[in-house]
């Protein structure tokens, strides 16, 4: 009855919205009190005095947010290259178990569904950014990081599947030969 | 049926994942700026800064002269009130006094 991969997207989503929600309230927090600008806390948010403070803590906080949405897709990417289950090395693996980490060992099923939504959340943000910046927001120096992080993120995460659809491919059995040729040559 | 009620469900999960996916977008709008504040703190100075003028006056006065002064200023302020309130009582009180002479002087002549 349930869609099963939607159900996995939604499980996978809930972390990465928490982390990056928390990440911009406590930024810009900090950031607040580090740069010493006043504000104010009301139902509508963060509200600053001027126009210039606030577009020096949006974009610093902006640019803390892209930061830690480039750290978990390096980890997410990592796993994917490294330790995906299809295509990781039997030494690896073995030193993994004795290590007690098998825990890195990750399905594709796992992995694609975290990659599709952190990956989400990059392109979510560098939109977010590029409106921003075309506004005068925030720093557009913040826009091309953002974009930065987007789009090599993209390609390695492609490369990946990549990499899966090939090993999938190549299963070790060379498809043009069938058992009857290989009698026929033996006789 | 079977079909509806799961085009219905996975409609609702999809739903649920759109905004999960947008909360991070909302939260990055959750910041603005307004003008208020700076009027506020522009009133304030304002007032700060009459305040420091009106102080200014006695800074070369020491600090129990100036409280003579302050207190020679109110009460030269309360009495200069008083006559204003008392002035238009005097000079009804004058036009009832002019009569009386005159009546004084007839008695004197009776």
């Amino acid at each position: 009855m349930f869609s099963k991969l939607l159900i996995k997207l939604i499980d996978q989503a809930i972390i990465p919205a928490v982390v990056l929600v928390s990440t911009r309230i406590v930024s810009m927090a900090l950031l607040a009190m580090y740069f010493e600008v006043p504000f104010e806390l009301t139902n509508k948010g963060f509200i600053f005095e001027g126009k210039e403070q606030y577009i020096q803590i949006n974009s610093y906080s902006m640019l803390i947010m892209t930061a830690v949405l480039a750290v978990s897709l390096a980890f997410f990417l990592l796993k994917a290259h490294v330790f995906h289950d299809t295509h990781i090395t039997p030494k690896l693996t073995a030193t993994l178990f004795s290590l007690r980490m098998q825990g890195l060992v990750q399905s594709s099923l796992d992995l694609y569904t975290k990659g599709a939504i952190w990956i989400s959340y990059a392109y979510l943000m560098t939109i977010l950014t590029g409106a921003l910046a075309l506004y005068s927001y925030i720093y557009s120096f913040v826009f091309y990081t953002t974009l930065a992080v987007a789009a090599v993120s993209s390609i390695l995460f492609v490369s990946d599947i990549e990499n899966e659809v090939k090993t999938s491919k190549d299963d070790g059995l060379d498809h043009n030969v069938t058992f009857l040729e290989v009698g026929t040559d033996q006789l | 049926m079977k079909f509806i009620n799961k085009f219905f469900i996975n409609a609702g999960l999809f739903s649920v994942l759109s905004l999960l996916l947008l909360i991070p977008v909302l939260a990055v709008t959750m910041a603005s700026f307004n003008t208020r504040m700076v009027e506020n703190a522009e009133v304030l100075s304002a007032q700060d800064e009459s305040i420091s003028t009106e102080q200014e006056l006695y800074n070369d006065v020491p600090v129990e002269l100036e409280e003579i002064i302050r207190k020679v200023e109110t009460e030269m302020a309360k009495q200069a009130t008083e006559n204003q309130v008392a002035e238009p009582q005097e000079t009804t009180g004058y036009s009832g006094t002019a009569e009386s002479p005159a009546t004084d002087a007839l008695e004197i002549g009776n």
